[in-house]
């Protein structure tokens, strides 16, 4: 027998306490010396037995009764009788693995057809008064049926429930057991985890989180029992649709956008005629065939220019196959009008390229100039610092670049700021005049301000040598600024600088709250970040440690220069852009214009209904969120000024790999999770009865107490009158 | 065990002696007749003159009117052989709150008024005390000075051990001699129909027996109020717990059934039964009684 309040065992030591009355009363007694006891005294050994025999029961009855109240309340869970409770009341959980793997193939075969007849047949075999609740492992937040006693409800609930495209999460699953668990009544608790075992579902990786919700399960009183139900293998053969890469930098009208398709064969048969589909904005645009082989992958390219600015989807599908949910691949684009940069040259010069500016402003206009991939996208304009920083002016660009700027005013840095939080993008580039004390004080202010880091010294190269490299060989990162030069790590190589200003970081402890950190995008050969970049408010900040004129460095000379400075431009002007490309079950965050009010928006999602939410202000943006995003496909959201935007969410991948656990792996994992494993319901079914499941007694314990109550009282009174009719 | 009786004790004693003288002189002689016939100044019958009758109890008078021989009978009254048998077991200590002493000192009282009164009128008295056998014997003696002996004798005896009546009278029995009166002072606690049968067996040995039934006031109220352990005066080892009020109805039925009982059988048997309570007088409850017996002769 074990206690669920084992603590309130204390209180048997009640059962002492009829004991320490009597000793009392014993102390408290008056003595009488009497003569005529023949008249107090039983007149016969039997009963004077009786009486004493009845005065026993009767202590016993007071030391029983808050003995057993103690018992009651320390709620008592007997397991010995574990064999016989096939008919005992239980409270189970059924964890359903509904990922897509689950449904391969797509008939009585699967491993969900033979997970939903056992969740159904178990359903219908509970014993009366148990309650049940089953939760799908892809969405454990969402139970199918919440905890019931109405099990013909659940499997109704159940049957209506699809597979859905999404991994099964186990630890996540095995959390939301727990938390239903808690709510529940009966003492005899089961956990049944019906899955196909599916390798990435089940990875090594996940299995300390497994092992910790699994022992946070067992911790809880009364324990229950895990099962784990093996609804078989899925089907091996399966051909996944599993990328489409493009580029995320904002692209313009008739401008060419590269799509790049990956098909993986996951099965042993390769695929000689596979068809993939192009569509864009719904129609078919192109089709393409491709042969897989057995365990390999294949990329297929498609490009395409759009001819209008606004939203664009484009949609890869190859022939359906065992898992529908992997055969296809959508990408929301936005095709932008070209985007305004503000450049606030800081050092103008009438002499040709010796202008602070000059070679930024030829690079962000490659349509006459340099050309490159952002042609096209960006229209610069050179500004006076001193009188073109100003709110009108600001409001004619999406990016600001201070190129050399000794100093604003106040006035100009407020303005600056509000640009910057309602969503525009900041250059800051220093240059020969920048008052760094300045620039600390007031745009960097200890973490405060725009700037994400504190300018310290101007650096020069160690002495001996004339210039340093930067290079992204060694110190490349993997920021999106720098795909082009993934593969021209070389472009770098020329690069000399001969004088940088060291950037510091703010002290972590020291960064006001709610502010972003920082990341830097590329850093000189001996690690001192060359370009930084923080988010503020709805903006994008980006710092240089170099100028943008040829000053200090031969980078505005180098080819590198051009689409570099593009990028980071393009960066800097859609960076706080929320992504338009989302995996299903990932939240929509939609940014919308800041100077409307808070107004409702409407989300239309695949095969789904319009859902109406309202906008939040967060700061000087206006967000709206949607969070209900577990189904795959093209998701469109309305504002109340009919703007529109579209979000693509795409099916994650690792449901497409069909291998599974090994039977020594899922024994390992049953031994991790203490559970146990059957394959088929009659196993289940034998492994509940031999499980040592407990039930909670407190029930017929308050009965018996009640009963031994109102038994004193009457034995009580009449064993009195009895002895006195006795004598 | 209680102390000696106090010299107050004694001093009611000395009352009471003078008590009896009292009565004594009162009633004079006559409290009880010898059954034996023979010369006396009371005149019985006139019975025909058979052969070996002595001539000189002829009465001529009667020959001189009839001419026939009548012998003139008269009742002997001759001095009486009293025994006093006194219980002095355990139960005879008891003396409760209402009460100024003892079952046993008021025993002791009794019987030595009650030997007092019988001295004085020439009666021989013996003294039997005893528990559950005979602590002493006293042989019965007419003198004056042998209401000293009992007074002596009596004081040195202090109550304790257990009662056992019937025994005891069947162990004295023998050496109370023949017809004699017995007065027997005990709060007979025993069980009714033992005791009636030793008193039985005494009558038929021609003993007339009185019985003085002492009991405190207590016993017969029964008095008490919360949790209380009773003690056997007489067995240490026999003690009860209990709630007295819950056991008073019972007690008193009990009480009432044994005194019903022991009268009944002390009826049925011409014994003659006193009930005292020790609240009561001592000189109060004996004048009250030898009044009425005198009344009832």
């Amino acid at each position: 027998m074990t206690f669920l309040n084992a603590l309130l065992l204390g209180g048997t030591a009640a059962g002492s306490i009829p004991l320490v009355i009597h000793l009392l009363q014993r102390r408290k007694r008056k003595t009488v010396r009497w003569g005529a006891m023949q008249f107090l005294l039983l007149k016969n050994l039997s009963q004077r037995r009786r009486v004493k025999l009845e005065q026993w029961l009767l202590l016993l009855l007071r030391i029983g009764i808050p003995i057993l109240l103690a018992l009651c309340m320390a709620r008592p869970v007997i397991s010995s009788l574990a064999p016989c409770l096939n008919q005992t009341p239980l409270s189970l959980v059924l964890l359903l693995d509904d990922s897509a793997s689950m449904g391969a193939p797509a008939d009585d075969k699967s491993p969900s057809h033979a997970a939903r007849a056992t969740c159904e047949f178990l359903l219908k075999t509970l014993p009366r008064g148990s309650e049940v609740s089953v939760i799908p492992l892809s969405n454990p937040e969402i139970p199918v049926t919440q905890l019931t006693v109405d099990s013909a409800g659940a499997a109704r609930s159940l049957s209506k429930h699809k597979n859905q495209p999404a991994p099964a999460q186990i630890s996540a699953g095995l959390d939301a057991a727990a938390e239903v668990l808690n709510k529940a009544h009966q003492n005899r608790r089961r956990v049944i985890l019906l899955s196909d075992f599916q390798k990435t579902n089940w990875s090594k990786e996940e299995g300390a989180a497994r092992q910790l919700a699994g022992e946070r399960l067992h911790a809880q009183r009364p324990a229950p029992s895990i099962a784990l139900f093996d609804a078989g293998a899925p089907s091996t053969e399966n051909v996944a649709l599993e990328s489409l890469e493009f580029s995320k930098l904002p692209v313009g009208v008739n401008q060419k956008l590269r799509f790049t398709a990956t098909l993986r064969n996951y099965g042993s048969k390769p695929q000689p005629q596979k068809t993939l589909e192009w569509k864009v904005d719904g129609a078919s645009i192109s089709t393409k065939t491709a042969s897989v082989g057995a365990h390999e992958s294949v990329q297929l390219v498609f490009e395409h220019a759009f001819k209008e600015v606004g939203p664009h989807t484009v949609e890869a599908r190859i022939d359906a196959d065992s898992q529908a949910s992997d055969d296809v691949y959508s990408a929301s684009i936005l095709v932008n009008e070209p985007l305004g940069v503000l450049v606030f040259n800081g050092r103008p010069s009438p002499e040709p390229m010796q202008g602070e500016s000059d070679f930024l402003e030829i690079a962000l206009q490659p349509r006459t100039a340099g050309g490159g991939e952002g042609a096209g996208m960006l229209r610069p304009t050179i500004l006076d610092p001193t009188s073109g920083l100003n709110t009108k002016a600001l409001a004619r660009g999406k990016i600001a670049v201070l190129a050399d700027v000794r100093t604003l005013t106040k006035q100009q840095v407020q303005e600056l700021e509000d640009f910057v939080r309602g969503g525009g993008g900041l250059l800051v580039f220093p240059g020969r005049q920048t008052d760094v004390e300045w620039f600390n004080k007031t745009l960097h202010a200890n973490g405060a301000g725009l700037l994400p880091a504190r300018i310290t010294d101007l650096q020069s190269p160690p002495a001996g040598q004339a210039q340093t490299a930067a290079t992204i060989g060694t110190k490349f990162s993997r920021h999106p600024v720098l795909e082009p030069f993934i593969q021209a790590e070389a472009a770098f190589d020329e690069i000399r600088i001969s004088n940088w200003y060291s950037l510091k970081f703010p002290d972590p402890e020291a960064i006001p709250s709610g502010a972003s950190p920082s990341t830097t995008i590329l850093s000189i050969d001996n690690g001192e970040p060359l370009f930084i970049e923080r988010a503020y408010g709805a903006g994008t900040v980006i710092q240089s440690a170099l100028p943008c004129s040829a000053t200090w460095s031969n980078l505005p000379t180098r080819p590198a220069y051009l689409p570099l400075f593009q990028r980071l431009t393009l960066h800097a002007g859609i960076a706080a852009q929320p992504s338009w490309n989302l995996l299903a079950g990932q939240p929509i965050l939609a940014t919308l214009n800041p100077k409307t009010a808070v107004q409702p928006v409407w989300l239309k999602a695949p095969e789904g209904p319009v859902v109406e939410g309202m906008t939040r202000k967060e700061g000087a943006a206006h967000l709206a969120e949607f969070s209900n995003t577990h189904l795959p496909g093209i998701y469109q959201l309305t504002t109340a000024d009919a703007e529109t935007k579209q979000y693509a969410l795409n099916v994650s991948r690792r449901e497409s790999d069909p291998s599974r656990l090994e039977s020594s792996e899922i024994q390992a994992v049953a031994k991790q999770l203490e559970a146990s494993v059957s394959t088929s319901k009659e196993d289940l079914v034998s492994t509940d009865r031999t499980e040592g499941d407990g039930r909670e007694i407190w029930r017929p314990v308050l009965w018996l107490t009640l009963l031994m109550l109102f038994a004193e009282l009457i034995l009580n009174r009449h064993f009195a009158v009895k002895q006195g009719a006795g004598q | 065990m209680k102390p000696p009786p106090s010299s107050g004790l004694w001093r009611t004693i000395a009352k009471m002696q003078l008590l009896a003288r009292r009565l004594v002189e009162g009633f004079s002689t006559g409290l009880h007749r010898s059954p034996q016939r023979g010369a006396s100044v009371t005149f019985k019958q006139h019975r025909p003159y058979v052969s070996g009758d002595e001539v000189r109890h002829i009465d001529w008078r009667v020959f001189a009117r009839s001419d026939r021989y009548y012998i003139r009978e008269y009742e002997q009254e001759t001095s009486l052989r009293a025994t006093l048998l006194l219980d002095l077991s355990g139960s005879m200590e008891y003396a409760g709150a209402s009460s100024s002493s003892s079952k046993a000192d008021y025993a002791k009282v009794l019987a030595l008024a009650l030997a007092s009164l019988l001295v004085r009128q020439q009666d021989a008295v013996g003294l039997v005390t005893f528990d559950s056998k005979v602590r002493t014997f006293v042989p019965p003696s007419t003198r004056p000075s042998h209401l000293q002996t009992l007074e002596r004798t009596l004081q040195k005896q202090l109550p304790g051990g257990e009662t056992s009546l019937s025994r005891v009278l069947k162990e004295a029995a023998p050496r109370l001699g023949r017809r004699s009166l017995l007065i027997l002072i005990s709060d007979c606690l025993e069980e009714p129909a033992d005791l009636i049968k030793a008193l039985a067996q005494l009558r038929i040995q021609h003993h007339e027996v009185l019985v003085f039934h002492i009991l405190d006031k207590d016993e017969l109220d029964f008095p008490f109020q919360g949790s209380t352990r009773f003690e056997s005066l007489e067995n240490q080892t026999f003690q009860l717990d209990t709630d007295p009020a819950a056991l008073r109805s019972t007690y008193l039925e009990n009480l009432a059934q044994f005194r019903t009982e022991l009268s009944a059988g002390c009826g049925r048997h011409r014994i003659e039964l006193y009930p005292i309570t020790t609240d009561e007088p001592c000189e109060v409850a004996l004048t009250r009684h030898l009044s009425n017996r005198l009344a009832r002769r």
